[in-house]
């Protein structure tokens, strides 16, 4: 479904990424950790095509075509969804509306008739019971005034209403409490099916003892320095970064003194 | 052209005005005293503070006549309350073709007793008392040439009168069209509105063009609220993209009283909108909201000025304007606490948004406050879409024209949100939408 070839990215003329691949196929959860700075957000960013990040070289293949230069709406229409680390508040704009906005435009490109009011306020009622969402936020600006844990929440809402082919999920265990953690887990535990994949960029292991990845991987300086199963994160946890950080060092010297 | 070529113009206009239109004497006295203030200050130029960015030379290179009697009969004036009316708006309304009343809705008479819906000129003509005893006693040419001018040529316009103790359920609606030829038209509507105590209602104000050459609105409206009433007053400016349009307002509110003003300006060319508010009794209330839409090069000027003149007034005020291509905004909003206004609550505030480079606002709070407690406060904001929520947006599915338009709306939407009449705040919501679309 993806595939990421020899990635290079920018952010205000300063590299991040250094040449990062990455292949995920569909049925699969991925889980990319890594220590702060290490270019996790960035890569999130790059995939979802914000302009303020700029691919530079390398390869992003999704379903067969290089999307690098393609427009963050296209991409949408096409299959990636990104729950964000720091939802955007829109004052005056309604979620119903914002929402069916983007679903009418996605399933326009995707050829269907936009869905009726009815039919849509039905399935947004039947995703919000399953986030434990409150009614009253359909009608409430997108993301105003919500605490950190109803933005996390309204990400995975928006993820099960626009049922991408693939959810990149950016940090979004960060500052969430245990309750809140479960739910935005079951979220997309319910999304999670053999027809799409899931990316989850994150710094701590704790998200993945509710939502367990097929693979593990560690991103170091741009790049992905190490793979492995679940147990990866476990080691993790346990060790830090300090030996990957060593070895990803000691192999790249030059790099290093960057 | 020099100031006083400019005044003279419009001096010429007067005296073939005088010729023709039947005066009462105190009327002639009020005309004489817009003309004599006129005669001494002339008409303003941008070295004038109160100018200073709105260049109205454009408005003297074109001759602006009175327009020619029987040429308004002429206009089919029928349809017109029906065409130009807002639609879905039950209730009274006058509609003024050139300045002078064309119709009245069988409805305006159809009202409490004691309330008055009716033209200016007929109310003159009938020797109501009340529109005499208050004809250009709110209105001040002070700082405002352009409310002396009108004054001079009052010939017309609407009157409504609101005794007291009656809460007229229906809002009215006043029709300002212009339906002229050939001939660049000058008009002069002046509104009087008399409202009593522990009254309420609400007035629309709409200019809108329906034929004819580039024309000049000058609209003036006095306001005058006694004790315990409320009143909404909006006022819509969509005149065609080349007319010009300066209008003011003048608004006493009396003790316990809550005055709501809503000024909405998306046409003309160069528009101006000046409203001075005295809070002129305890307790008394004001609300002014404005949106203003620019695009091309038109150029929208609001002047906002409140007096707290005594103690426990409130005043807020809330102007956004949305500026494309190489328009330009001017909001200036002046607000003078009294030194007798103790516990005055002022709160100001402009917002801009700029979807072009080139477009440009000018925005100046003037906060002059002469006694001690009291509570003032004032923000202005310029600047473009947030480019967080357009990627947040797009990252949807959302296009990047979607997104805009979506956003801009928001912006506006907030200006409006707070207009309680339905059909008219769905109107104005499509006023917005359509400008953007």
């Amino acid at each position: 479904m993806l595939e990421i070839r020899n990635l290079h990215a920018n952010v205000d003329g300063k590299s991040i990424l250094k040449g990062l691949n990455l292949t995920v196929n569909k049925g699969e959860v991925h889980a990319i950790m890594g220590p702060n700075g290490s270019g996790k957000s960035t890569f999130a960013q790059v995939l979802t095509g914000n302009e303020t990040y700029e691919a530079v070289g390398g390869e992003i293949l999704f379903q067969g075509n290089d999307i690098a230069d393609m427009d963050p709406e296209d991409r949408a229409r096409e299959g990636i969804f990104m729950a964000f680390q720091y939802p955007v508040e829109i004052p005056g704009v309604s979620c119903t509306y914002f929402l069916k906005n983007a679903l009418n435009a996605i399933r326009e490109h995707q050829g269907l008739d936009p869905l009726d009011a009815m039919d849509f306020l039905a399935m947004v009622r039947e995703k919000m019971k399953l986030l434990e969402i409150d009614e009253s936020l359909i009608n409430r600006s997108v993301n105003e005034g919500f605490s950190g844990g109803e933005k996390k929440r309204n990400e995975i809402f928006q993820l099960l209403v626009l049922n991408p082919r693939l959810a990149i999920l950016d940090e979004t265990d960060s500052g969430l409490d245990i309750d809140a953690l479960r739910i935005v887990a079951s979220g997309v535990e319910t999304f999670r099916s053999s027809e799409n994949a899931v990316v989850m960029v994150t710094h701590y292991q704790r998200l993945l003892n509710y939502i367990e990845p097929d693979f593990v991987h560690v991103l170091y300086n741009g790049r992905i320095v190490k793979s492995g199963g679940k147990e990866l994160a476990l080691e993790l946890e346990e060790c830090g970064y300090d030996d990957i950080r060593n070895e990803a060092d000691a192999a790249a010297p030059a790099e290093a003194a960057v | 052209m020099t100031n006083h070529d400019r005044t003279t113009r419009f001096l010429d206009e007067y005296e073939r005005f005088k010729a023709v239109q039947p005066t009462p004497d105190w009327l002639h006295t009020i005309h004489e005293s817009g003309m004599s203030h006129l005669r001494s200050v002339g008409l303003p130029t941008s070295k004038d503070e109160q100018w200073r960015f709105t260049d109205i030379a454009s408005l003297f290179e074109t001759s602006f006549r009175l327009p020619d009697a029987g040429m308004d009969d002429a206009a089919p004036t029928g349809d017109m309350i029906e065409t130009f009316g807002i639609p879905n708006l039950e209730g009274h309304v006058l509609l003024l073709v050139n300045g002078k009343l064309a119709r009245r809705s069988d409805s305006c008479d159809n009202v409490p007793e004691g309330v008055e819906i009716r033209g200016l000129a007929e109310s003159v003509a009938a020797g109501a008392r009340v529109a005499g005893d208050n004809l250009s006693r709110y209105a001040r040419f002070n700082g405002n040439p352009f409310v002396a001018l009108n004054t001079a040529f009052i010939a017309d316009g609407a009157y409504i009168r609101i005794p007291d103790g009656v809460a007229l359920d229906r809002p009215i609606q006043i029709l300002h069209v212009i339906a002229g030829g050939a001939c660049n038209i000058v008009s002069y509507p002046r509104t009087l509105i008399v409202v009593g105590d522990g009254s309420e209602v609400t007035v629309v104000e709409r200019y809108v063009t329906a034929a004819g050459s580039q024309y000049f609105t000058n609209a003036v409206g006095e306001l005058t609220i006694g004790h315990r009433s409320r009143v909404n007053l909006y006022k819509l400016q969509q005149e065609r993209s080349d007319a010009f349009h300066i209008g003011s307002l003048s608004a006493h509110v009396g003790a316990d009283s809550y005055f709501n003003s809503h000024v909405a300006s998306a046409g003309a060319a160069l528009s101006r909108h000046d409203i001075h508010v005295t809070l002129d009794d305890e307790r008394a209330e004001c609300r002014l909201n404005g949106l203003y839409l620019g695009r091309d090069r038109q150029v929208v000027d609001n002047h906002t000025r409140i007096d707290h003149t005594m103690p426990n007034c409130n005043s807020y005020e809330l102007y956004k304007g949305i500026l494309d291509d190489r328009s330009r905004g001017v909001f200036n909003g002046k607000i003078h606490v009294h030194p007798d206004a103790q516990k005055t609550d002022a709160k100001q505030t402009n917002r801009a948004l700029l979807l072009s480079d080139d477009a440009r606002v000018n925005t100046k709070p003037e906060l002059e406050i002469y006694a001690d407690d009291v509570k003032c406060t004032h923000g202005a904001t310029i600047g473009q879409l947030d480019d967080a929520a357009v990627f947040y947006l797009r990252s949807r599915g959302i296009s990047r024209e979607g997104a805009h338009a979506i956003l801009t709306q928001a912006f506006a939407g907030e200006a409006i949100a707070n207009v309680t009449v339905e059909p008219l705040r769905k109107h104005m919501e499509s006023v917005v939408s359509e400008w953007l679309a």
